[in-house]
């Protein structure tokens, strides 16, 4: 092209439009010739000359658009550089499809695990008894004829086994059988097995939320990949799951029920629910096992409801801790007799009643403060509600409408108002923490921020209710819930099962519910025993104050140092306010 | 022939750019290739982490440190009568060659700083004065 343009310079026969003015003969570069045209002739020459222009700029653009182009695509990628730097880095992106399940210090409940499933194209097998044969010398636990079965329906995608270890995978892999694949699958394992079993629940096998939290926060551990925290703290869910299991044992119970909760921000650190299941191999058919009887089942509490009747004295009814009631003789309402087990048969103060246990007196109390006032402030303590705990196995309490002078009186000591456990945890933390209460949860709050509440009772009243409980611990039924050093205060409550019309004399419900330390009650604590039997060395007694407080103070003992509760033997805080080395654990951070 | 040298510039230019971005293209694509094999390693080593997570948690299930625990180590539970305060530890004895006349060996000190506002020694601040010492002298 360049020698063309130069042989047509020297011709000087032909110029380009516009050309005249930059080469013209005889002309230094610098100073342009002019030429004169007149007419017609100068008229064609602007009319190409403008045309030339215009195509010449036309074509300038295309090629800068085509540079431009071919930069983006070979030095940038025609932008997909960018879109992959603004893309999530491998680093984010989830390793399986399901989140996992933490304790409140990180430590993992549930977690998915990558797995593979073995399927059948039967269209592909050659010989379906030769292979359903060779398939269950490796997989032993396959039935023959199922597999056989399954193996010459023709289908194309069946399941013959799901989550195979990666050994049993590769050995079906080394039969080198036509027609069995191979799928990648996740699956739900539950490293503690049974320890937190009714708190997480269990999935399907499709990994879907069937109960407890799997199933009450299926669609944001399905969609979310970061894990969930709950409040539990696994070494008190087994301090309590270990105690209480070997409560029932010695004491032939049918079940149990331990909770354990922080008494200032209604977090659950521990809910031990027995008899419990593997998560891992849940069964839905096991009514029994499945059943969270913290939370579903409502019981009548008995004597521990008299923390409420006592509260309810001091608060609503104005009476002050030196007040008192006769509880000599048996009181008549309607057509019944109220009673006392351990009876004094004289004047009690509201102290006596509650360390003495008195029916009679509790009653009187509650007579004298109304039924109306009584289930008011029950309702108060959200005791006639369902609670707002994160669980879809939440019982509903079930109250006698209407409420009658008699039931008044029956509620006084906990019998004909039936709620779950947690209700009794989480009113007791109000009675104790000063006065506020606030919804249980099972996820994890952050540490030092206040946790808002509705107050229920003045500080004073909570007040009286800590040195009391205290004392039925040092003075009355509960001595063996005491643990030395921590301060220990609580209530027993023993009731007889409802059944055949009436109660039952035999059939017990012994529970005890405490609060430690009581100066400043830090944790609630409460176990249930279901049908304890009297022991020999309980001397045949299968009250609350020989199972259920003893299996409180075992608890205690085990967790308080766990949980960084300071023993009054070390002497009184210094004025730095030391902690102890075992206090860190309430306090380290999820990863 | 000015315009012949420019084109040659212009020649050369091209030359170069293209040859540049050929260059540039392949290392691009090896680079890419070393992204793509560490994304590979990344994702695998996070799969592999996610698995040991899952089985650092089953082998620190209590119960089965209970267990180990009670098979090897002979340890058992913390009670409130194994806990101690600081304010309970003995002063720290004088260096050794000072004066070994008034050596203390007692545990629990029965004054701690009389006088002062903290119980508990601070590091640096000698305490004014031990009472109830016994010497081995």
């Amino acid at each position: 092209m360049i020698g063309l343009l130069l042989s047509r310079r020297r011709r000087r026969a032909f110029l380009y439009p516009g050309a005249e003015i930059r080469d013209l003969p005889g002309s230094g570069a610098r100073r342009p010739a002019h030429v004169s045209m007149e007419g017609q002739a100068k008229a064609a020459v602007d009319v190409g000359r403008t045309r030339l222009a215009v195509t010449a700029g036309v074509f300038a653009l295309a090629f800068c658009v085509i540079a431009l182009r071919l930069v983006d695509l070979m030095a940038l990628s025609g932008g997909e550089a960018v879109r992959r730097a603004a893309a999530d880095r491998p680093g984010a992106e989830a390793v399986v499809h399901r989140g996992d399940i933490l304790d409140r210090n990180g430590v993992v409940l549930a977690t998915n695990l990558p797995t593979v499933n073995l399927y059948a194209d039967a269209r592909k097998v050659l010989d379906p008894d030769d292979t359903a044969a060779r398939l269950v010398t490796v997989l032993p636990d396959l039935p023959f004829e199922e597999t056989r079965a399954k193996l010459a329906s023709g289908g194309s995608f069946i399941y013959l086994r799901r989550s195979l270890t990666p050994l049993e995978q590769a050995e079906v892999n080394r039969l080198g059988l036509p027609g069995l694949e191979f799928e990648a699958a996740e699956r739900r394992v539950y490293p503690h097995g049974r320890l937190a079993a009714h708190v997480l629940g269990a999935t399907s096998v499709d990994n879907d939320g069937l109960a407890g939290v799997e199933r009450a926060f299926d669609s944001r551990l399905g969609q979310d990949n970061r894990p969930l925290a709950l409040s539990l703290d696994i070494r008190v869910q087994h301090a309590v799951h270990e105690v209480l299991s070997e409560a029932v044992a010695r004491f032939d119970a049918k079940g149990g029920v331990g909770l354990v909760a922080d008494a200032h921000t209604g977090e659950i650190l521990a809910m031990v629910s027995l008899p419990d299941y593997e998560p891992g191999s849940f069964d839905p058919k096991d009514r029994e096992a499945r059943r969270n009887q913290a939370t579903l089942s409502v019981f009548e509490m008995g004597s521990t409801f008299k923390l409420f009747n006592t509260a309810l004295g001091l608060e609503v009814g104005g009476y002050s801790l030196s007040d008192g009631f006769d509880a000599s003789r048996p009181l008549r309402v309607a057509r019944f007799t109220i009673n006392d087990l351990h009876g004094e048969g004289r004047w009690l103060t509201i102290p006596e009643i509650l360390i003495h246990s008195s029916n009679i007196g509790s009653a009187k109390m509650a007579l004298s403060v109304g039924g109306a006032a009584q289930k008011a402030f029950l309702d108060r303590l959200g005791l006639l509600s369902p609670l707002g705990v994160e669980l879809p196995e939440v019982g509903r309490p079930q109250y006698p409408e209407p409420w009658r002078p008699i039931n008044t009186v029956t509620i006084s000591y906990g019998h004909g108002l039936s709620v779950t456990p947690l209700h009794m945890v989480n009113a007791v933390s109000a009675l104790v923490n000063g006065g506020v209460l606030r919804t249980p949860t099972l996820l994890r709050r952050a540490p030092h921020v206040p946790v808002p509440g509705r107050r229920v009772l003045s500080a004073q009243t909570s007040e009286a209710m800590r040195s009391l409980m205290r004392q039925v611990v040092t003075e009355g039924t509960g001595g063996k819930a005491d643990v030395a050093g921590y301060r220990v205060g609580g209530k027993t409550g023993t009731a007889e099962k409802a059944g055949g019309g009436g109660y039952m004399r035999k059939k017990l419900r012994s529970s005890f519910v405490a609060a430690f330390p009581m100066d400043d009650p830090q944790y609630v604590v409460l176990a249930l025993l279901d049908e304890p039997q009297g022991l020999p060395e309980t001397h045949g007694y299968a009250t609350a104050g020989w199972n259920a407080a003893p299996t409180v103070g075992a608890i205690i003992a085990r967790i308080a140092p766990l949980l960084g509760v300071r023993p009054d033997t070390l002497g009184p805080v210094g004025p730095d306010g030391v902690r102890l080395a075992a206090a860190g654990g309430a306090d380290r951070a999820v990863q | 022939m000015k315009m012949r040298g420019v084109a040659v510039l212009w020649g050369v230019l091209a030359v170069a750019a293209a040859t540049g971005l050929f260059l540039l293209k392949y290392e691009v694509i090896a680079l890419e290739d070393d992204l793509a094999a560490l994304e590979r390693g990344i994702a695998r080593d996070r799969r592999a982490i996610h698995v040991l997570r899952a089985e650092w948690s089953y082998m620190n299930e209590p119960g089965r440190l209970n267990r180990l625990a009670a098979r090897h180590l002979g340890l058992v539970p913390v009670t409130p009568d194994r806990m101690a305060a600081l304010e309970a530890l003995p002063f720290r004895p004088p260096a050794d060659g000072a004066e070994p006349v008034a050596r203390p060996l007692v545990l629990p000190p029965r004054v701690l700083n009389p006088g002062r506002a903290d119980a508990i020694p601070v590091p640096g601040r000698k305490p004014a004065f031990v009472a109830d010492v016994r010497t081995d002298s």
